[in-house]
């Protein structure tokens, strides 16, 4: 993904050589199920997140958005919204200039329309209920244009475009591994279907927004991001100030899920208004806003060929591809790919034409495993098709095609328990592979599913963290981090503790402000955060424990490695009582050691597997789908901290459920406008909704690829769930649903035309 | 619940009514509070903005997540749909008013241990919701407690965490 501008080469120049791996048996703080350390602030109400800032004199902005899919704004009337008592500024296209965003492509606000919700205007009142209300006054006449605003559209009906025979990125991906036309003989049985996905919603529970303030020329932002340092960065950018210039706390953030990533126009908006009034201003999306522009997993279609020969060999996977983005090439690498799903299993020859396809539709940005989870909810139901057409036990094809290299880079996994995965989750599961439709009980049929998951792991950049030794022989820990939930404020002081050898709770950690933090990632995303800055947290921790050996080792005139660190202080063998470190503090002042990330390994490849095993029943008078319990085998390499990843793995599930079952954005094919942009009308799991169990099987193995034998947990949980439950559905019925989400609607339809 | 003053043709026009206002007098968390409230403000907007009380959170403004679910006179309800005015003279409990780091309350510790949070936007809200269910005897089974949520959304999907917590916390309640 080009996210990040920088290139894994060149970011990594200079890093470090890694420390020695940890043995495992020895561990005292890392693997260990230690308490969330935001729990009690988040329990008691007590935890700031950005939309609960208020500042002295702060005003509230909303933003005014085109009610078409494609046009000129020829008029924007603001007379009436100015009337509105308590309205301080309304602001329009012409009123600029504006910031750009993306950088380079259009500003923040802007004639040009192309979809419905993008930003045309700006009103900031005294209070959010005047802002809204005055926005509502705004006459906005349009000269519209023609419109694309889906992929039917775009391509006509049930079409992928032309055959991509050139990479041409980002529109086009060509992916072709070995001799396919030799494969494509060796097979004796080749299954061949059509497959489809649809826009998913983030819709975090906290809206997108922020609080922007300025003094003098230093801009202060609290925002809801997934790294402040990103936002600072880009920000800065766009602005033409630099990063120093501006600070971005970002401390609890009410949900992300991948759309907090990047830049959007309203921070740019809020600065630039906050700017021109001279006073803070406050600017969140309302729900509505949230569906319609704060971006979209994107819809896939695709076709998928699938052969093998007679012994259950997979000779091959040919895939045609095409993903919506929407009006912009710089957010369309999201919209579609196929890498992780041609990883997953061994095969002779690989290809996929991936074709990403521009709309009158908000742009795609990644949703938890983006392109990864649309295309593998539909290739391991393909997988399972060509099982139920081979007579093979699917789990068995996927045990005897397991992937021992990586088809797409030809390198060795560092480390791939995917067999474990497959063997330790069957086990925990009770799988016994048995006939379709062949369990039916008071008009319940019931039915099991496996799916597996492959992601890759490779994602690396430049990363520092500082840990201190502050008066008291306190630890605080600085890493630049946001935390929305995933346990970014726990998991790193377990690293430094099980470094140091103190107990976890000596050690605080800073986060969510960039003035106060190194730069330890751009933001957190692709299930990397531990993995990125895992081991600049552990690297610092080496250090300041060699400087507090050595300080210690200066006091007591004795050699450094005869020193131990541990709870008490620094401790001699046969010296009676510790030296305290608040003592070494009051005598030498506080102690700080930074830690960058070790370099990334050579020569192989990382990548994080799973294996989701799920019963489901379907109600065959209303099609409705149960999913009845989820056994969840991962590969996340080591596990940090098993309690919260069995969270990741809970949420991933049940966003993965939510995509496969229920979430579907239905936009209005005339006008483009989204019809369901309520979180009653756009439905996600509910707690009724979830399976009476979801049980994480740890199957993973100490990776290679770093220090710490970390992958990552955040993103494989969602991308496992749905073929699984997809397959657990056919093997209820006996019939097959490829166009997500599989409503009970869809269910009885094809009941009815299997009947027929 | 209190009792419902008529609404003015100011307060009827929404936004324009942004001078039409009450000083209402309620209970906020065992505390009395008198305060001057315009007549269209949500309960939300008087706890978050008139009393600061950011506990509450409004995530949907649409009535359909829970996360700004607060007790009147012990009854679970929702902040951004309830009328200010509508609280006259009630008794509002809040997640504030439920326990402090000091002194979690039985539902905070459970929601703690068995980490029954990720991001915690909807926390608040499920703790209310689940205080109002467990003081009207309606939150003794796992069926229940599952009903009694029904109306909070939790995206990050804690569900699972969230219904051991609860779950433990009944079972004591209701041994």
């Amino acid at each position: 993904m080009s996210l990040h501008g920088t290139t894994p080469e060149t970011a990594l120049d200079g890093a470090p050589r890694a420390l020695p791996a940890w043995a495992g048996a020895a561990l005292h703080t890392v693997g260990t199920p230690v308490q969330r350390a935001s729990a009690v602030a988040k329990v008691t109400g007590q935890a700031e997140y950005p939309s609960d800032v208020t500042l002295p004199g702060m005003v509230h902005a909303v933003l005014v958005r085109s009610t078409v899919a494609h046009g000129q704004v020829t008029h924007f009337d603001a007379r009436a919204a100015q009337a509105v008592p308590g309205v301080l500024a309304v602001a329009g296209p012409q009123d600029g200039p504006w910031p750009p965003y993306p950088p380079r492509e259009r500003p923040c606000v802007d004639s040009t329309a192309r979809f419905v919700g993008e930003e045309i205007g700006v009103v900031v009142a005294a209070t959010e209920r005047a802002a809204r209300h005055a926005a509502r006054q705004i006459v906005v006449t349009y000269a519209t244009q023609p419109a694309c605003v889906d992929l039917e559209q775009a391509l006509g009906p049930m079409s992928l475009g032309e055959p991509v025979t050139q990479t041409q990125l980002p529109l086009a991906e060509l992916i072709e591994r070995g001799d396919l036309p030799a494969a494509r003989a060796a097979a004796t049985l080749t299954v061949d279907s059509d497959f489809s996905t649809e826009a998913q919603c983030h819709n975090p529970l906290e809206p997108h927004g922020c609080v922007a303030a300025w003094e003098g020329e230093h801009l202060t932002l609290w925002d809801g991001n997934q790294g402040g340092h990103l936002i600072r960065e880009w920000l800065a950018r766009a602005l033409g100030i630099s990063p120093q210039q501006v600070r971005v706390h970002s401390r609890y953030v009410g949900g992300g899920f991948g759309s907090k990533i990047t830049l959007k126009p309203y921070h740019l908006i809020a600065a630039d208004m906050a700017r021109r009034l001279g006073r803070p201003v406050r600017l969140f999306m309302a729900r509505r806003e949230e569906f319609v522009a704060s971006h979209q997993r994107a819809a896939t279609r695709r076709h998928i060929a699938l052969g093998a020969t007679a012994d259950g060999t997979l000779a091959f996977i040919d895939e045609r591809i095409a993903g919506q983005a929407g009006p912009c090439n710089f957010l369309a690498p999201s919209a579609a790919g196929a890498a992780n799903g041609l990883r997953l299993h061994r095969t002779l020859a690989v290809r996929a034409q991936i074709r990403r396809v521009r709309t009158h539709a908000q742009a795609p940005t990644p949703f938890r495993g983006p392109a990864a989870a649309e295309d593998i909810f539909c290739l391991e139901q393909a997988v399972d098709e060509l099982a139920h057409r081979l007579g093979m036990d699917p789990l068995a094809l996927r045990q005897y095609n397991l992937a021992e290299t990586d088809k797409l880079s030809g390198l060795p996994f560092a480390s791939t328990a995917l067999a474990r995965c497959y063997r330790l989750g069957a086990e925990a599961f009770g799988w016994q592979h048995r006939a379709c439709a062949s369990r039916v009980e008071n008009g319940r049929a019931f039915g099991i599913g496996l799916g597996a998951a492959a992601y890759d792991g490779t994602l690396y950049e430049k990363s520092q963290a500082q840990l201190h030794c502050v008066e008291g022989g306190h630890f605080v820990l600085h890493v630049g981090v946001s935390d929305m939930g995933c346990g970014v404020d726990t998991v790193f002081a377990q690293i430094a503790a099980e470094e140091l050898q103190v107990p976890v709770d000596q050690v605080r950690t800073v986060f969510g402000d960039t003035d106060r933090t190194p730069r330890s990632i751009d933001a957190s995303n692709h299930s990397r955060t531990s993995a990125v800055v895992g081991p600049s947290v552990r690297a610092a921790a080496h250090h300041l424990k060699r400087m507090l050996l050595s300080a210690a080792a200066r006091h007591w005139q004795c050699a450094e490695h005869q020193l131990t660190l541990g709870a008490a202080g620094v401790c001699l063998p046969g010296k009676e009582g510790a030296l305290p470190l608040s003592e070494l503090v009051a005598l030498h002042g506080p102690f700080c050691a930074t830690g960058a990330r070790e370099q990334p390994p050579e020569g192989v490849s990382v990548a994080m597997f799973a294996a989701h095993f799920v019963e489901v029943a379907v109600e065959l008078a209303t099609g409705r789908v149960q999913v009845l319990r989820a056994v969840c085998a991962h590969d996340a390499g080591r596990l940090l901290n098993p309690r919260l990843a069995t969270g990741q793995v809970h949420g991933g599930f049940l966003q993965g459920m939510g995509m496969a079952l229920q979430e579907h954005k239905i936009v209005d094919p005339r006008t483009g406008m989204q019809l369901n942009a309520t979180m009653w009308a756009y439905r996600t799991p509910g707690i009724l909704d979830a399976p009476g169990e979801i049980r994480l099987v740890d199957a993973g193995v100490s990776d290679g690829g770093n220090s710490l034998g970390v992958k990552g947990i955040g993103e494989p949980p969602l991308i496992a769930a749905g073929a699984a439950i997809a397959n657990a559905i056919h093997n209820a019925i006996g019939v097959r649903l490829r166009a997500y989400p599989i409503t009970p609607a869809k269910v009885l339809a094809a009941l009815q035309e299997a009947r027929a | 619940m209190a009792h419902i003053p008529p609404c003015t043709p100011a307060a009827a026009h929404g936004a324009c009514a942004a001078t039409a206002s009450a000083t209402i007098d309620l209970v906020v968390n065992g505390r009395a509070v008198r305060q001057p409230t315009a007549v269209h403000a949500s309960l939300a907007e008087l706890l978050r903005d008139g009393l600061g009380l950011k506990g509450t959170k409004v995530a949907c403004n649409q009535a359909a997540c829970g996360a700004c679910t607060v007790l009147v006179d012990g009854q679970g309800v929702l902040a951004c749909h309830t009328l200010a005015m509508q609280c006259r003279g009630a008794q509002v409990q809040t997640v504030e008013g439920l326990g402090s780091a000091e002194r979690l309350h039985p539902l905070q510790e459970a929601f703690v241990a068995h980490d029954a949070l990720q991001c915690g936007f909807c926390t608040p809200g499920m703790l209310m919701a689940l205080q109002g269910a467990l003081g009207a005897g309606r939150c003794t089974s796992r069926a229940q407690i599952a009903q009694a949520l029904s109306g909070n959304l939790c995206r990050c999907g804690a569900y699972p965490h969230i219904l051991e917590a609860a779950a433990d916390v009944a079972a004591r309640h209701h041994p």
